[in-house]
């Protein structure tokens, strides 16, 4: 099986997805480090699983629920004391440009 | 030119369950800011989602209303995408194996001429928080609430198989009618628990494919729905006649201007990397679950129609108009269950009451209780009042919430029966009006009607009809 690799726009475009800014040189070494993980994981693919069902979740587990139950949620105090910024009972980000 | 519109609706129903669907916080509309909130739905670190049970439960019976398929097995994706109502900068839903599939809404076109609309998939993810900007853009800050992040929505997708805005706004009355009845939500628009976005493309008429879409959104009314639909395909066609491309986007509907608008903060093309949520573990149902599921389904409008014709031997349009509403149903069986004969209950729910409610936007119950109804019924069935009289009475119930049988009393309305004070009143008209038993005599039956009304108004309206006529009768044919 030939190992796939990632282009440096397709590293450029992950970066940008995940709101990262790389400065021109780093791109590079990015997708370098990028392709060794790759080639690194795709060592899984070697093994042979023609007689194995496939999983839709590595736990031994199905149907974890809860009942509809109303539970204490946190104190306001203690959630302001989390936020980097909080105002009347609100988390306060930088204005969200509406596009209306 | 002549161009085909092809309209797909995504309608987003939150379910309402007391809790969110990961986590335990209350899910009601209104609290205070952030205080429904815990380190699941603010998304902390380490934090571990638990679904609801109810949710599933709720989920299943929207898929058997709808007759789609509940799949044995689905899971959670995460939808990824960064925006400040987002805290986990992830959203779980629902992508590859989505809980339910191929439903259809039966719309009625008039006429007797029914269309179905197909439900592509049901599936279950959270719903995000809400963003607050200041009307005031100096102000360069926004404010978050998470109260609404985690509360269960269900994301219903048509197949785009509609074909006018007429069809669309059918298809979300019916939608909405059916998801009240099985009260999985309230569907209330104004609070935000319905929120649908309209796919609108357009294609010439000859042609099969189907043209680039525009997906809209902000859409606060079925109104909207309507207009937003209307004015998108007008756009879109006065763009083809001038040879310009459709961009495929998202557009936002402003309701003040009456058009959309590209959002050009979205134009970007979505890339949410779904993966299964590690965090959640597969949703397994055996056939035997969903066999119990759907013996314990609520009685849906279209079998409560078919009830009511057999059981209360209504008209079909009666039992039609009855049951589209769950609570006008419960209504008029509750005025059945305290002794009114069918007809004539339905008769007065739909003639008198629902033009007042309608009118209102209020619910029957909101008027007087069922009884009351059933009440007033009982005096003119048992001849204590006319069925003019009743109007007048039943004027008075809603205005001062008091029982017809006080206000008859009260107002000393009680029918007279009594021949003798009758034939007094009808002796009295005959009196007053020589020339109306002249024109009697000479053939013309419009006198007749006229004494009858004289007599009546000489009760002031208390005469039994009836007895008028009959007396009246006898004494001009002497």
């Amino acid at each position: 099986m030939s190992q796939k690799t990632v282009t440096r726009d397709e590293v450029a475009h992950i970066a940008h997805l995940a709101k990262l800014n790389i400065e021109g040189g780093e791109l590079e070494k990015l997708t370098e480090d990028f392709n060794q993980i790759l080639g690194y994981v795709a060592q899984i693919a070697s093994v042979n699983t023609d007689n194995v069902q496939s999983l839709t979740h590595v736990l031994d587990l199905k149907n974890v629920m809860r009942e509809d139950v109303p539970e204490q949620s946190l104190n306001i105090e203690d959630i302001k004391k989390m936020a980097p910024e909080f105002n009347a009972g609100y988390f306060v980000v930088p204005r969200i440009i509406d596009a209306g | 030119m002549r161009y085909t519109p092809t309209i797909g609706l995504e309608v987003h129903v939150q379910l309402n369950t007391k809790t969110k669907i990961f986590c335990s916080c209350k899910t009601s509309f209104g609290d205070p800011p952030n205080s429904n909130t815990c380190p699941v739905c603010l998304g902390l670190p380490g934090a571990l989602p638990v679904l609801n049970a109810a949710v599933l439960t709720r989920a299943a019976q929207a898929a058997l209303a709808i007759g789609a398929q509940i799949h044995t097995v689905s899971r959670f994706d995460r939808k990824n995408y960064f925006y400040p109502d987002l805290p986990k900068a992830y959203q779980i839903s629902q992508f590859a194996l989505p809980y339910c599939t191929n439903g259809s809404i039966e719309i009625e076109l008039g006429e007797g001429v029914a269309k179905k609309i197909g439900v592509t998939r049901i599936h279950m993810e959270e719903d995000a928080g809400k963003l607050m900007h200041s009307e005031e853009s100096s102000i360069q800050e926004s404010y978050v609430d998470l109260n609404r992040a985690g509360t269960p929505l269900l994301e219903i997708v048509s197949e785009p198989e509609i074909d006018n805005s007429d069809e669309a706004v059918l298809y979300l009355d019916k939608l909405k009618s059916i998801m009240e009845y099985i009260e999985v939500s309230d569907c209330n628009m104004e609070q935000g628990s319905l929120r649908v976005d309209a796919n609108v493309s357009i294609r010439p008429e000859n042609e099969k494919k189907l043209g680039t879409r525009a997906e809209i959104k902000n859409l606060n009314s079925f109104k909207a729905v309507k207009a937003a639909i209307e004015y998108e395909i007008e756009r879109q066609t006065e763009r083809l006649e001038n040879n310009e491309k459709i961009v495929q986007e998202t557009r936002l509907w402003n309701a003040l201007s009456g058009q959309t608008v590209s959002m050009r903060s979205k134009e970007e093309a979505h890339d949410y990397r779904y993966f299964p949520d590690p965090d959640l573990v597969d949703v397994i149902l055996s056939p035997d679950k969903i066999q119990e599921l759907k013996q314990n389904m609520p009685e849906l409008a279209g079998e409560k129609k078919s009830r009511y014709i057999r059981e209360f031997q209504i008209p079909e349009y009666d039992a039609g108009v009855l049951t589209v509403n769950k609570k006008s149903a419960h209504y008029f069986e509750a005025v059945i269950k305290f002794g009114a004969p069918p007809k004539k209950a339905s008769n007065w729910i739909m003639s008198e009451m629902m033009a007042i409610t309608s009118e209102k936007f209020c619910e029957l119950g909101d008027l007087f209780p069922p009884e009351y109804l059933a009440e007033l019924i009982d005096e003119i069935e048992s001849g204590r009042i006319s069925g003019k009289i009743a109007k007048t009475v039943f004027q008075d119930m809603l205005e001062t919430k008091e029982k017809p049988a006080k206000i008859i009393q009260q107002k000393g309305l009680i029918q007279i029966v009594d021949e003798g004070s009758i034939a007094k009143l009808v002796d009295d008209v005959l009196a007053e009006n020589p020339e109306s038993i002249e024109s009697y005599k000479q053939g013309k039956d419009r006198a007749l009607g006229f004494l009858v009304g004289q007599v009546m108004a000489k009760s002031r309206g208390k005469a039994n009809p009836p007895l008028v006529n009959k007396l009246l009768l006898e004494k001009l044919n002497k």
